[in-house]
């Protein structure tokens, strides 16, 4: 089944921080994209395709917000919901996941936003693309 | 508006094939299966199993991380993710950074070509579903 997607992350930029995790393009990280979401037990879709890494270098996480996610925090401390958690397996990968996302506790505002965001080994050079969609 | 295809990308499994490519298509449908019974006027139809398939052809090249290796490794691989986007990639764009992402099983590729012509290849993807 094809799913439409939005890029969260482009491919041809490098990472070479220890870890980030923060409020969207403002740390740096994957841009906060409303993707819409129509109600509670959204179904969403994450891609990965890992182009260039180390087996286990990089993990990149989608995740969505919630009322205690990552827009509700003033700092770059609140790394949100993690709703998909891929680690790379090798210098080259590709993943993808179909899961339903409860958000029974989020408001209709925060079934809305995403965001990717990423850890990895210490001053490493990876290159990935990461994408999102809801049905 | 209309979308002039000058800079589609093509990711398979973790590799940017989009400059060996010059072709890209994208297939996604639904069975309909007839479900006419007696006393019925005219046909009906409902809905059945979702199939998805992605043909791509360009130009073949050798060497590390081009299609002849990627394409002919990857031959029955099935846990491979292929990501097309019709324009550029902006990132967290929604106008020009929409595309399209499933799970494939590379059935077939075929190269070849006639004499004093660049030498083509041609990429086939099934649709394989979600699961692991």
């Amino acid at each position: 089944m094809i799913t439409r997607a939005i890029v969260m992350k482009d491919a041809v930029t490098t990472g070479t921080t220890c870890s980030c995790s923060g409020l969207g393009l403002a740390c740096g990280i994957g841009a906060i994209v409303s993707l819409g979401g129509r109600a509670c037990d959204v179904i969403l879709y994450g891609g990965l395709e890992i182009l260039s890494s180390t087996a286990s270098g990089v993990k990149v996480f989608l995740q969505a917000n919630s009322s205690s996610g990552y827009l509700a925090g003033a700092t770059c401390n609140n790394p949100g919901t993690d709703v998909v958690a891929f680690t790379s397996r090798g210098c080259r990968d590709s993943q993808f996941v179909r899961l339903p996302w409860n958000c029974a506790s989020a408001t209709s505002t925060h079934r809305t936003w995403y965001r990717l965001a990423w850890v990895q080994t210490c001053a490493q050079t990876n290159k990935f693309l990461g994408a999102m969609s809801v049905e | 508006m209309s979308v002039v295809l000058t800079d589609a990308k093509v990711f398979f499994a973790g590799y940017d094939l989009s400059g060996q490519h010059n072709r890209i298509e994208l297939t996604n449908e639904v069975e309909a299966l007839d479900n006419t019974a007696f006393g019925q006027a005219t046909r009906t139809r409902t809905k059945g199993l979702f199939n998805s398939r992605a043909t791509g052809a360009g130009f073949w090249q050798a060497g590390t991380g081009n299609v002849d290796a990627v394409i002919f490794e990857s031959l029955a691989l099935d846990d491979a993710v292929v990501m097309l986007f019709p324009e550029a990639i902006t990132e967290g764009a929604t106008s020009t950074g929409s595309g399209y992402m499933f799970k494939v099983t590379e059935s077939r590729n075929t190269l070849g070509g006639a004499v004093g012509e660049l030498l083509p290849f041609t990429l086939d993807l099934q649709g394989r579903g979600v699961g692991a």
